[in-house]
């Protein structure tokens, strides 16, 4: 007879059981869901219909769009650091993220007072992203820092899933109103505010921020030189970094899929939505996959999901059933790792700084996926879309080749005191 | 952090911001309802004619030489397809269609408008009565439309958002199809470019503003590329183009066949503006005209030494105004007023 070790066994049946359990997802994590969701009904209904604006309603000339554009990019990246920064110093998550949603929302209206001159159309459009910049990093760490260390992932996948409601029906919203009201961008700005202001409603009235006693309330220094130490972290924001560097840009996917079908006639904001339907139905299942099999896993089979889409622009005649399951592994492949990705920061920086660690998450990703889009256009000029396909190809195999070995080494587990 | 449920004051405070949010939005579209026209196009085919009585003296009209344009007065008719006869002051007679690029010959008519569902653009490629023949998808917000002379062949060219490796530069596509079926003929993208006898290709290639010669299967159109913008002349079932000019934008053809009209650009990135201008095909050289106002679509032609354009001029979000003028080619006379409220003109003459 050997003795029952109860309390081992005990431990194994209690951990079998949480790990069945449903994830517990924390009230504020839902409201940051709805106020997503109503911020991005708000920017995709101006964002959707704003070449029509400005190209067509105001006439402005559209020589440089693309180049200022690019600019706008590397400002959003600055302040999406400095806000992670400033939020950890002050614990004030939820101050700086109503800041950010707040900017975001006075410039529906002030587009409607810019009139037609480039100059302060463009400063307009660059306080917006300004806003987008300064949120997303306070909001993620609010987020992280209301759910429990097991359930990361879970929470992340039902906030993106709520985020991507607002991307699909914004657009729908802005062409009805276009299409019921000629010409009426003033109706659609005005709609655009309101439903932004109900989303900071919702943040300001109804989350909760007021701290528990864990973090205490005051200004504390931030240890960012301990986060640069921070070996785990470190190589999940460059995994992060070369994913979205080899990826290629939407935009540059649905290219690739009308090149090799050799038609231009399906719309490309049909393919933005297929991907984010595929993306809000996986978000939150993918999410819940993480925190039980692996967050590390999960990442890696999102870029396997990215590997089968290459090989299959590569090699398959893309008919209709493929492009559809091309706009599936997509969606998929981004379910399986933005928030995913922000789940494997949250578990690896301390709640000190966990802020600072999203933002430089979101910062690298941004910079690499810019820099990729670059270098695949220049590759596509250079070389056809054929070289792009396969280079994308090469690159995301070696990227998730070097994920499997760098991730090996992050725990699946939360740091100690992380909550 | 805390993860309690929100304060019940809060909650009131919440609803009642909420409803007055939704009041004052309701208040605002309510008060300024007086642009909003009475019944708008629904995607999928109206035909296009309100009632009978405007059936038969649209029919009527159609017989003459008359203009089809886009309706751009305030109220009820605006955004909407519609006829006039030539004769200054004319009464317009309005269809129910509603649209944002129009051309018009006297057997096809093509109107590019917004959709709904799926969020969107579509073009209705109508049939000599002006129904409806065939929808044919956009990729982005119309641009440029026109119709051959033998309304056989239609040419529209679309913006394609996020077609670039930024993803939110611009760029065009251009398709010419059969009337009113919607056939694919050619997609410009695939044609070969020849200058000064060697082929040249480039990613970058964007093909914008067709304008049909007597043989439909000869047109001119404007290629851009590197920041560059060249006139090219394109036999469409060879599928080649041959750069004949630089700095000729949007080219219009003459009904006499002896001159383009373009718009021709000055100033630099985003304080660029076009003015219209001609070029004789015989001496290839341009005349510039006496019209310092900018204009953006296709200049029109009224007849051989006359042209037609739009020119906005007002521009809140709120609404657009346009007028459409006329000028004469020689430049010896300034621009007059030929349609006030309306753009997009087109000159038929059965």
């Amino acid at each position: 007879m050997y003795p029952l070790d109860v309390a081992a066994l005990r431990g194994l049946l209690a951990a079998r059981t949480r790990a069945f359990a449903p994830p517990v997802i924390a009230r504020t994590v839902w409201l940051l869901g709805l106020v997503s969701c109503f911020t991005d009904i708000s920017s995709e209904m101006v964002s959707s219909i704003l070449p029509l604006y400005l190209f067509v309603h105001l006439q402005l000339s559209a020589v440089q769009f693309g180049v200022i554009d690019g600019l706008y990019q590397g400002v959003t990246a600055f302040a999406r650091l400095a806000s992670g920064i400033v939020a950890d110093r002050w614990r004030q998550y939820k101050l700086i993220a109503v800041l950010g949603y707040g900017l975001s929302a006075i410039c529906k209206l002030g587009l409607l007072a810019t009139g037609s001159a480039w100059g302060t159309v463009a400063g307009v459009l660059s306080a917006d992203r300004l806003g987008k910049g300064i949120r997303t990093a306070p909001r993620d760490a609010l987020i992280s820092l209301t759910t429990r260390p097991q359930d990361l992932a879970s929470a992340f996948g039902v906030h993106r899933a709520m985020d991507t409601i607002g991307v699909l029906v914004g657009p729908l919203l802005a062409f009805w109103i276009l299409s019921s009201m000629p010409s009426r961008f003033d109706a659609i700005f005005v709609v655009s505010f309101a439903i932004a202001l109900i989303g900071i409603a919702i943040l300001v009235l109804l989350v909760d921020d007021r701290r528990s006693g864990e973090i205490e309330n005051r200004r504390v220094t931030v240890d960012l030189p301990g986060l640069i130490r921070n070996r785990p972290f470190i190589s999940i924001c460059t995994v992060a970094a070369l994913t979205s560097f080899v990826v290629v840009s939407d935009a540059f996917l649905y290219l690739l899929l009308q090149w090799k079908r050799g038609s231009g006639a399906e719309s490309i904001p049909l393919l933005y939505a297929g991907t984010a339907s595929s993306y809000l139905v996986l978000a939150a299942p993918l999410g819940r996959l993480a925190d039980r099999i692996g967050r590390s896993t999960v990442f890696l089979i999102g870029q396997a999901c990215m590997v089968i889409v290459y090989a299959g622009v590569a090699t398959l005649n893309i008919d209709l059933w493929i492009l559809a399951l091309a706009l599936l592994l997509h969606g998929a492949y981004y379910a399986a790792t933005d928030g995913v990705l922000a789940a494997l920061v949250s578990g690896a920086t301390p709640a000190e700084t966990r802020a600072s660690g999203l933002a430089a998450l979101n910062t690298a990703t941004s910079l690499t996926r810019l820099a990729g889009s670059v270098a695949a256009g220049v590759i596509w000029s250079w070389r056809g879309p054929g070289t792009v396909v396969t280079l994308a190809l090469v690159a995301t195999v070696a990227a998730a080749i070097v994920s499997a070995v760098a991730l090996r080494g992050v725990s699946h587990k939360p740091l100690e005191g992380a909550a | 952090m805390s993860d309690s449920r929100p304060p019940r004051g809060r909650v009131v405070a919440f609803v009642l911001l909420v409803s007055a949010i939704v009041v004052a939005v309701a208040a605002y579209l309510y008060v300024t309802r007086g642009q909003v026209p009475a019944t708008s196009n629904q995607a999928g085919g109206v035909n296009g004619i309100a009632d009978e009585k405007t059936r038969k003296a649209l029919v009527e009209l159609r017989r003459e030489p008359h203009v089809a344009f886009r309706d751009m007065t305030p109220g009820p008719t605006y955004g909407r397809l519609a006829f006039a006869s030539l004769q200054a002051g004319a009464a317009r007679l309005f269809t129910s269609m509603s649209c944002q690029r129009i051309y018009v010959s006297d057997r096809a008519g093509v109107c590019l408008a917004i959709t709904t569902a799926p969020a969107g653009f579509r073009g209705y490629l109508l049939d000599a009565s002006l129904g409806v023949g065939h929808t044919v998808g956009l990729p982005g917000m119309p641009s440029r439309t026109r119709i051959s002379r033998d309304s056989r062949f239609a040419a529209f060219t679309a913006f394609v958002a996020g077609d670039s490796y930024l993803a939110s530069g611009l760029s065009t596509r251009t398709r010419i199809v059969t009337m009113p079926a919607g056939e694919d003929i050619a997609d410009l993208e695939s044609f070969a470019v020849i200058r000064d006898g060697k082929e040249f290709e480039s990613i970058d290639f964007n093909f914008w503003g067709v304008t049909f010669t007597r043989d439909a299967n000869r047109i001119y159109a404007t290629l851009g590329t590197g920041g560059r913008i060249l006139l090219v002349e394109g036999d469409v079932a060879e599928r080649t183009f041959h750069v004949i000019a630089e700095d000729i934008e949007c080219p219009s053809l003459s009904p006499d066949e002896t001159h383009i009209a373009f718009k021709k650009r000055f100033g630099k990135g985003f304080d660029a503006w076009w003015q219209p201008a001609v070029l004789e095909l015989a001496t290839m050289k341009v005349r510039q005209l006496p019209e310092p106002k900018h204009i953006d679509d296709q200049i029109e032609w009224l007849d051989d030494a006359h042209i037609l354009y739009a020119v906005g001029h007002t521009a809140s979000a709120a609404s657009r105004r346009s007028d459409v003028w006329m000028l004469a080619i020689d430049g010896a006379s300034p621009p007059s007023m030929f349609l006030a409220d309306a753009e997009s003109p087109a000159v038929v003459r059965p």
